[in-house]
């Protein structure tokens, strides 16, 4: 299993857009995927078609994992999603304190899910830190969702200090794959921070997703961008980064096959 | 499939760790754009722009991340900068060999402020610049210089290997 946490230091990115359709751009690329919101928001669900009326998930389930493999929906596209789930004040209140103080709790219930090892786990993260450092603590990867503007290049530190305190070290951890959302190729903003950060992570560490406005017209329609319009320009971008994704993954994976061979 | 340079090559064929090699052009840029919005460079002035290891050399080296501060490998690119300036200012730098064996830091070995930097080449003085941007600041003023002899100095090693 190898678990992607989508992360941002500020809201109104795009995460829960990013992680969604990422997740459909791993399955069309033929891989197994679980799709999980880890946000109260509990909105990654609309992004696959799924009931509005369907008001089960993860919180709902508590912590037993034979009930949240019980909440895992699939998709049209064949994704497995399992939503954060529609809760009360006190049942959200009972679940933030769970995961404030049993450290690696997400990455157990994930672990006892019994998903193949080449399945990717995406996690749809919270802004929220009690979620991030959950998040964080289990992902083998992460991707940082920015826009290309200033008051989201401000919050890149932060969210690099907390990848660094609770990623880095971990045998297990890969690295970080940033992704600039909303492009406007037309705004010297959008090319000059693009080229920035793209020379401090380094370009084969960034991944563009072009402003396109197939992406919220594909949302409307309950569906996937990919699905959508297969010809968009945004349907090339989460294509292109989805195989940054598995390059990188399944290099660490043979690696780590290989070493466990001797 | 990512292609490697001319110049990746060349390094590899000189024994160097093509890792080293760094688009100065793309620095260039990269200067540009932080000059024209200040709240940016204000943040990397905080956090320094850090050069990336490629996946390849951490996928060998360790698994842990992609992503790492300012290699001390990048020696023979800022050698050729440094001798570069030192015929038009009184710079010091250190001991060559000493640089190629690893020794010294290459960013530290030219001692420049921050301040004096932004007072010569920045429309907006105002604007505080770390010493990474002096480094970019260096060369894109003798870019063409530097990347001259760079070229040269590669091919005299190349002859000798």
């Amino acid at each position: 299993m190898k678990i992607i946490s989508v992360v941002s230091g500020k809201g109104g990115v795009g995460k829960t857009t990013i992680s969604a359709n990422l997740c459909a751009a791993l399955r069309n690329k033929g891989h197994e995927v679980l799709a999980l919101d880890f946000d109260p928001q509990n909105s990654l669900r609309f992004h696959f078609g799924i009931n509005p009326s369907d008001e089960g998930g993860i919180v709902s389930s508590g912590f037993q994992s034979s009930r949240w493999k019980e909440s895992i929906i699939k998709s049209n596209d064949g994704c497995l999603v399992l939503p954060f789930g529609k809760i009360t004040e006190s049942e959200r209140s009972n679940f933030e304190q769970a995961i404030a103080t049993q450290a690696n709790l997400l990455k157990e219930q994930l672990h006892s899910l019994g998903l193949s090892p080449e399945a990717y786990v995406v996690i749809d993260t919270s802004g929220q830190l009690p979620f991030l450092k959950q998040a964080l603590s289990a992902a083998n990867l992460t991707i940082v969702v920015n826009i290309a503007d200033a008051a989201s290049y401000t919050t890149i530190p932060m969210i690099n200090g907390a990848i660094g305190q609770y990623c880095e070290g971990r045998s297990d951890y890969v690295g970080s794959l940033y992704i600039l959302n909303q492009i406007d190729r037309s705004r010297q903003l959008n090319e000059d921070i693009a080229d920035i950060v793209s020379m401090q992570v380094g370009a084969e560490n960034i991944a563009l997703v072009h402003q396109d406005q197939s992406i919220q017209e594909a949302l409307a329609c309950r569906t996937n961008i990919l699905a959508y319009d297969p010809n968009c320009r945004a349907t090339q971008d989460f294509s292109d980064a989805a195989s940054k994704i598995t390059e990188v993954m399944s290099s660490i994976y043979q690696a780590s096959a290989k070493r466990n061979s001797f | 499939m990512k292609q490697k340079s001319d110049v990746a090559i060349l390094f590899d064929v000189i024994s160097e760790n093509p890792d080293s090699y760094q688009e100065i052009v793309q620095h260039q840029e990269v200067m540009k754009s932080l000059e024209r919005w200040p709240l940016i460079a204000a943040i990397n002035q905080i956090t320094p722009l850090e050069a990336p290891v490629p996946r390849a050399a951490v996928l060998i080296s360790s698994p842990a991340k992609m992503i790492r501060p300012a290699p001390k490998v990048a020696v023979s690119e800022t050698i050729f900068i440094a001798e570069a300036l030192v015929e038009k200012t009184s710079i010091e730098i250190p001991d060559k060999n000493n640089e190629i064996a690893g020794e010294a830091s290459s960013i530290e070995s030219v001692e420049i402020s921050a301040k004096a930097f932004a007072d010569e080449t920045l429309s907006t003085p105002a604007i505080e610049v770390n010493e990474k941007l002096s480094e970019f600041a260096f060369i894109s003023r003798n870019n063409n210089r530097a990347a001259s002899e760079n070229i040269s100095s590669l091919f005299e090693r190349l002859k000798r290997s």
